[in-house]
């Protein structure tokens, strides 16, 4: 094969991601192209935990997001009566479901612990390297920001529905 | 300046425990003999990692523009190689002219460095009887007189073998940078793998630190040698032209290429700047002997150009890339020097800036008791499973 052949080749587009069937249902993900989601899965490290195994915890720097990919995660929240009671689960996420997306906007503390289930595998998606991706490919940065600020907005609607006195506008 | 919004703003602390800064001391120390042990890799290895720096702003360019990674590396490499070449055909001439000039007035200023030498001790011996007494000016005559004899001939055989030795490795300097732009991702990727869940965050923090801190130095780096020649060589030239000697050296493209030996010079800590200062006093003492209003001219030059350097060109450049404190920095570049000659002086610095931020997220993640005990948890949960699995 010639070297123009192999470059010609280079210039096709990117191949398609290995974890199509899950990332295209993320909410996050779910405007951009095949191709799109290529580019962005290169930047996803995957990682396995056992049942019991902590992913993060309460409090702690919020680094990035994790999509799973198998297995459940257990999310948890250590509330008022956490002295009388212990923690509380607040959720149980599946494949495709993901957790963590506002550590990519921000390093805040984790607002709850994530733990799985049982076996699970995630993807990680890093802070840094989600903003060195939106600065580098502003068309997936843009779909993306759009979604992360659709979502924001329905958690920030579900809030007042559920505390209708509070004067957030 | 881009670069920074990626850098997550993870307080830097330092480094508070005593045994991790000497944990630091010597890993940095060993890293530098190493270094210094294979240096036909180490630098090409450095250089590639310095260009792929440089490079790495043009492949996001590229990528901005639509481009896939490998195709935006592809096209950069194509434009870098057809830069270099023509630039490199552009160049032959004056380069040659500018080392055939050197080569022909290299006697000259030796010379004329020594008759300075001489001259500026016989001047002290006539000031201060003391130092007659031990004739001084006589003893450096004598002795610099039988080093220079046949000098010239000395070096240009150790030029010779010099490039016979480091060519080929030079060669390799693309082929890496290549690699390092094409699969520096990948590469991370998969030494993430091996790194226990219950660190992985913290773990890709210090690698993003690290990227960034090396990031910084090596443009920090490439941008203090472009305005240091662009200072040297224009002061130069405007001495030259004040003082009625342009022409031969003090012409525009001399002056710079003097300010460019001097920038590069500069590379190695504080020994550089007084090499640079030697050699800019030793051209002037050669192109216009018996005007010392030109040498302190060219001298004053250099302390205002060292000036400039500090207070503005390395903090706008180089800046707060190596936090580190100026103690530490002169010691650790006196001990690396000793221990590893001249590379150990041109490595210490970023070696020692990405073993302090290594050290300070070491500290971070093993003396966290919170993170070891859920790693032990993860582990044992592991062995749990895997006795399990036997059982059936």
């Amino acid at each position: 094969m010639s070297l123009l052949t192999k470059f010609l080749r280079l210039l096709r587009p990117a191949p398609a991601t290995r974890h199509w069937d899950v990332l295209h249902k993320i909410p996050l993900f779910q405007t951009l192209s095949r191709r799109e989601l290529g580019i962005v899965e290169l930047i996803l490290h995957e990682r396995s935990y056992l049942g019991d195994e902590v992913i993060f915890e309460e409090g702690e720097e919020g680094l990035g997001m994790y999509i799973i990919l198998e297995g459940q995660v257990r999310v948890l929240r250590r509330g008022i009566i956490r002295k009388i009671v212990g923690a509380e689960e607040i959720a149980v996420l599946g494949p495709g479901e993901s957790v963590g997306e506002i550590a990519l906007l921000d390093g805040v503390k984790r607002s709850a612990a994530v733990i799985a289930k049982g076996p699970t595998r995630v993807l990680c998606l890093f802070q840094p390297e989600f903003l060195q991706l939106l600065h580098t490919h502003r068309l997936i940065g843009f779909k993306v920001t759009y979604e992360l600020a659709r979502g924001l907005a329905r958690r920030f609607r579900g809030l007042m529905e559920q505390d209708p006195g509070s004067n957030m506008v | 300046m881009r670069a920074r919004s990626y850098y997550h703003p993870l307080p830097s602390e330092g480094i508070r425990h005593p045994g991790v800064w000497l944990g630091v001391i010597g890993v940095t120390l060993a890293v530098v003999v190493l270094f210094d042990r294979i240096l036909w890799i180490s630098v090409p290895m450095i250089l590639a990692v310095a260009i792929y720096y440089v490079c790495a702003p043009g492949v996001d360019w590229l990528k901005r523009l639509g481009l896939t990674h490998p195709q935006a590396v592809w096209v950069l490499a194509l434009l870098v190689g057809i830069g270099c070449v023509g630039l490199s055909l552009a160049s032959v001439p004056w380069l040659s002219s500018q080392i055939f000039h050197l080569q022909e007035q290299a006697p000259a200023y030796m010379d004329r460095g020594n008759a300075l030498v001489v001259e500026s001790l016989q001047w002290l011996e006539t000031r201060f009887p003391a130092l007659a007494r031990s004739h001084l000016a006589e003893e450096a005559q004598t002795r610099m007189s039988g080093w220079t004899d046949g000098m010239l001939n000395r070096n240009v055989h150790a030029l010779l073998g010099f490039l016979g030795t480091w060519l080929p490795s030079l060669l390799l300097v693309p082929y890496l940078t290549f690699f390092f732009l094409r699969d520096g991702a990948n590469f991370k990727k998969l030494l993430m793998r091996g790194v226990p869940n219950a660190f992985f965050d913290k773990v890709m923090l210090l690698f993003h630190r690290m990227d960034y801190q090396i990031h910084q130095y090596f443009r920090g780096m490439m941008a203090l040698t472009v305005l240091d020649t662009l200072t040297l060589g224009a002061g130069l030239w405007i001495i030259g032209r004040k003082f009625g000697v342009g022409g031969a050296v003090f012409g525009p493209s001399h002056a710079l290429f003097l300010g460019f030996v001097c920038a590069v010079l500069a590379w190695l800590p504080y020994v550089g700047s007084a090499a640079g200062c030697g050699l800019v006093v030793l051209v002037c003492a050669s192109e216009a002997p018996g005007r010392p209003v030109l040498l302190l001219s060219a001298l004053v030059l250099f302390v205002l150009a060292r000036l400039i350097d500090d207070f503005f060109y390395s903090p706008m450049t180089v800046g707060k890339s190596l936090n580190i404190h100026p103690l530490l920095t002169v010691v650790m570049i006196f001990v690396s020097g000793s221990v590893a000659g001249v590379p150990g002086l041109f490595l210490v610095l970023p070696v020692l800036g990405i073993c302090s931020v290594a050290g300070e997220v070491f500290e971070r993640v093993w003396f966290d008791e919170h993170l070891r005990a859920r790693h032990a948890h993860a582990v044992a949960l592991r062995k749990r499973a895997a006795a399990e699995s036997l059982k059936m």
